[in-house]
């Protein structure tokens, strides 16, 4: 099993129109926090012909302007960029491959016997893949939960967005090729 | 990378760490241990959608500074 030379992928991203030339002009700026789903990425939705990945940042944009229990907004206007990532050390757990790397990681993690609590977290072995082999790039399919999914308390086991988890944006990414695909008002809360 | 190269560099690196290094690496992607002081897990669905707020506005730190 090998994997072939990374190809160009397509991501989307949804944020503050208040934010857009800052990335184009710095990049993407990775957030530090440790409560983030795969680490300090910068992330976006991929184009693929499975997921309408272009309308989910949209609705991931007004859903990042919202602030629970308050009816007041982050941000007025979102933006939906597209951006071509270019990866050099790709893990893709769409693929067979991806998959197998993740079984063997977590099989030599649990053969050591660590007194974690609890079980073994996905994230956490995938984090440790990203931080232990200096992977660049992330592609992953998750349920996520938007507005509409939020409010009506939907639930899923079945991914329905593929996301692309970019950790070196200044090797990943050129800003000159990014574009803006949309802007527009935030709603109001549903 | 092929599958034969990450499982050579994987029992590599897992052979040359020691259970504490490695429980050092895990901790810094937020695996806690028996032994850790109680911490607030960061690992549910609220933290993931503050997460992805953060990781959407992230460029509103430089256009604060």
């Amino acid at each position: 099993m090998s994997q072939t030379a990374p190809p160009e992928f397509i991501g989307y991203h949804g944020c503050s129109s208040a934010v857009v030339e800052s990335i184009k002009t710095q990049n993407f700026i990775l957030p530090q926090r440790d409560d983030l789903w795969f680490g300090k990425a910068a992330y976006f939705f991929a184009e693929c012909t499975v997921y309408h990945s272009d309308e989910h940042a949209k609705l991931w944009a007004i859903k990042a302007a919202k602030i629970k229990g308050d009816h007041r907004l982050k941000y007025p206007e979102y933006a939906v960029l597209k951006v071509v990532i270019i990866p050099a050390n790709l893990l893709d757990m769409t693929k067979d491959l991806g998959k197998e790397m993740f079984q063997r990681t977590l099989d030599a993690l649990r053969s050591r016997r660590l007194p974690i609590k609890g079980e073994w977290e996905d994230q956490i072995v995938i984090d440790f893949m990203i931080s232990e082999f200096d992977f660049d790039v992330l592609i992953t399919d998750v349920y996520s939960r938007f507005e509409y999914e939020i409010v009506n308390n939907i639930r899923s086991n079945v991914p329905n967005c593929r996301i692309i988890s970019v950790y070196k944006p200044q090797t990943s990414i050129d800003t000159s090729k990014i574009v803006v695909l949309s802007t527009g008002p935030v709603p109001p809360t549903l | 990378m092929t599958l034969d190269q990450f499982t050579s560099k994987l029992e590599a690196k897992m052979t040359a760490m020691s259970d504490e290094e490695l429980m050092a690496s895990l901790r810094k992607v937020g695996c806690k241990f028996l032994d850790d002081s109680v911490v607030e897990s960061f690992w549910n669905e609220d933290a993931f959608e503050v997460g992805w707020s953060a990781a959407a506005n992230s460029n509103d730190l430089a256009l604060a500074a």
